[in-house]
């Protein structure tokens, strides 16, 4: 995986929260912890656009496979507002997932 | 273009083409005419696309905060809209400055195939160098980490290109198109590639961006709905429109992608490489060749519809 790929799956499920956060009302509670995880990521997504690292290293590659692996595991399942609580868990998983990986290259962003 | 059309425009391209490639047996610069000039026209949209997304890069970002701030409603501080920014000022301009001059190149390119005038060529090859040699000035004064990945290609491939260009300037323009198209295919198409790098990034905010902005309308709208009886039928509506304009520049977006252009492009550089290559064409070569040209421009053209409905144009 490249930096462009991770890029491009944060955008993915950026995309899916705010269909998520769409479908709820402005000040529901769920909505307001919805609102903050994307803050989280879309911050992450920007400082990954201006990072330049190499992401060839066998550190990056290992966290971005992991990264993967969460992403397919949640798939599809954000935009589901009916299960709310399964929604914002693995979106959690996601960023913690997001987060590690920004750690290991961590000097450069 | 629908097949038909296609076939059309084929079969009007072969017969100039066929031509000069009997009578020479090898592919001289006017067999290039057409195709080169289809080459040009559509390298031409898809810099023009590229260029309107690096330009609104941070305008995308800044708009994106004051207002997600409005809408919460949240205090808005220059501070911030500065942190916001991906690149500087700087490297989006010597990124602009890069696709200027290889839409100059590719004109110049067009000029070999069609020009009968060495002295102009001479000229135009000349300035194109002197431009280049500032571009490598500008790229060598970036500073920004951001920066990196696009100094060290244009670091390396801008050279190339301006001796390719001093050779221009010194040999026979019969010579100087073959020359031009093999030698300058690789560092261009390595320039591409990173101003690639750059348009991807700058999808992917924007996507991020217009994703935000169909929230932020979709609450606009719900707001006023959740008055009740108190809501104003005047501002639902307007609201709704508001939300059913964004939903129309979200299904265009899905479309303008600004790479499916760049990779077009360099494929189209890798079939004009190829057909350089060749000693004596034949009319498969030939008919590839166009082909390869065709699907450039189609693609070319669908990107370019889109970013200028994108951008309302």
């Amino acid at each position: 995986m490249t930096r462009l790929d991770v890029i491009k799956m944060i955008g993915d499920v950026i995309t899916d929260i705010d269909v998520a956060r769409g479908s709820l009302l402005p000040d529901d509670p769920n909505r307001h912890q919805l609102d903050d995880l994307r803050i989280l990521l879309d911050d992450r997504q920007r400082k990954l656009s201006k990072a330049a690292f190499d992401d060839t290293t066998q550190q990056f590659q290992d966290s971005a496979k992991k990264l993967q692996a969460v992403n397919d595991q949640i798939r599809g399942s954000i935009q589901q507002v009916n299960k709310i609580v399964t929604v914002l868990s693995n979106i959690k998983t996601f960023v913690d997932a997001v987060t590690s990986l920004m750690t290991a290259i961590g000097p450069f962003v | 273009m629908n097949t038909v059309e296609k076939k059309r425009r084929l079969e009007s391209l072969l017969p100039a083409v066929l031509i000069v490639i009997a009578a020479a047996g090898c592919a001289r610069p006017s067999a290039y005419k057409a195709p080169v000039g289809k080459f040009r026209d559509a390298s031409t949209v898809v810099i023009q696309s590229t260029k309107a997304y690096l330009n609104e890069l941070n305008k995308v970002e800044r708009d994106k905060y004051i207002y997600l701030q409005a809408s919460k409603p949240d205090q808005i501080k220059i501070d911030e809209i500065e942190q916001v920014q991906v690149f500087s000022k700087d490297g989006i301009m010597a990124r602009l400055n890069a696709l200027d001059q290889l839409a100059s190149y590719v004109d110049l390119l067009d000029q070999l195939a069609n020009s009968n005038t060495p002295e102009t060529i001479k000229t135009k090859a000349s300035d194109l160098q002197t431009s280049l040699t500032n571009l490598s000035g500008q790229v060598k004064a970036l500073t920004g980490e951001d920066d990196k990945q696009f100094k060290s290609v244009a670091g390396r491939v801008l050279p190339v290109i301006g001796d390719l260009l001093q050779a221009f300037a010194e040999q026979a323009i019969e010579n100087a198109l073959k020359k031009a198209i093999a030698t300058g295919a690789d560092p261009v198409n390595q320039l591409i590639q990173a101003i690639e790098q750059d348009a991807t990034v700058a999808y992917e905010r924007r996507r991020n961006g217009l994703s935000a902005a169909r929230v932020i309308l979709v609450d606009q709208y719900n707001r006023e709905f959740e008055k009740g009886k108190g809501a104003d039928p005047a501002k639902l509506k307007a609201y709704a429109d508001a939300i059913s304009a964004g939903e129309d520049r979200w299904e265009a977006f899905s479309t303008a992608q600004p790479t499916d252009g760049l990779e077009a492009m360099k494929r189209a550089n890798q079939a004009l490489v190829r057909f350089a290559a060749l000693p004596k064409p034949n009319i498969t070569d030939v008919t590839s060749f166009v082909n390869a040209m065709d699907s450039f421009a189609n693609t070319a053209n669908r990107v370019g519809r889109a970013v200028q409905e994108l951008l309302g144009k």
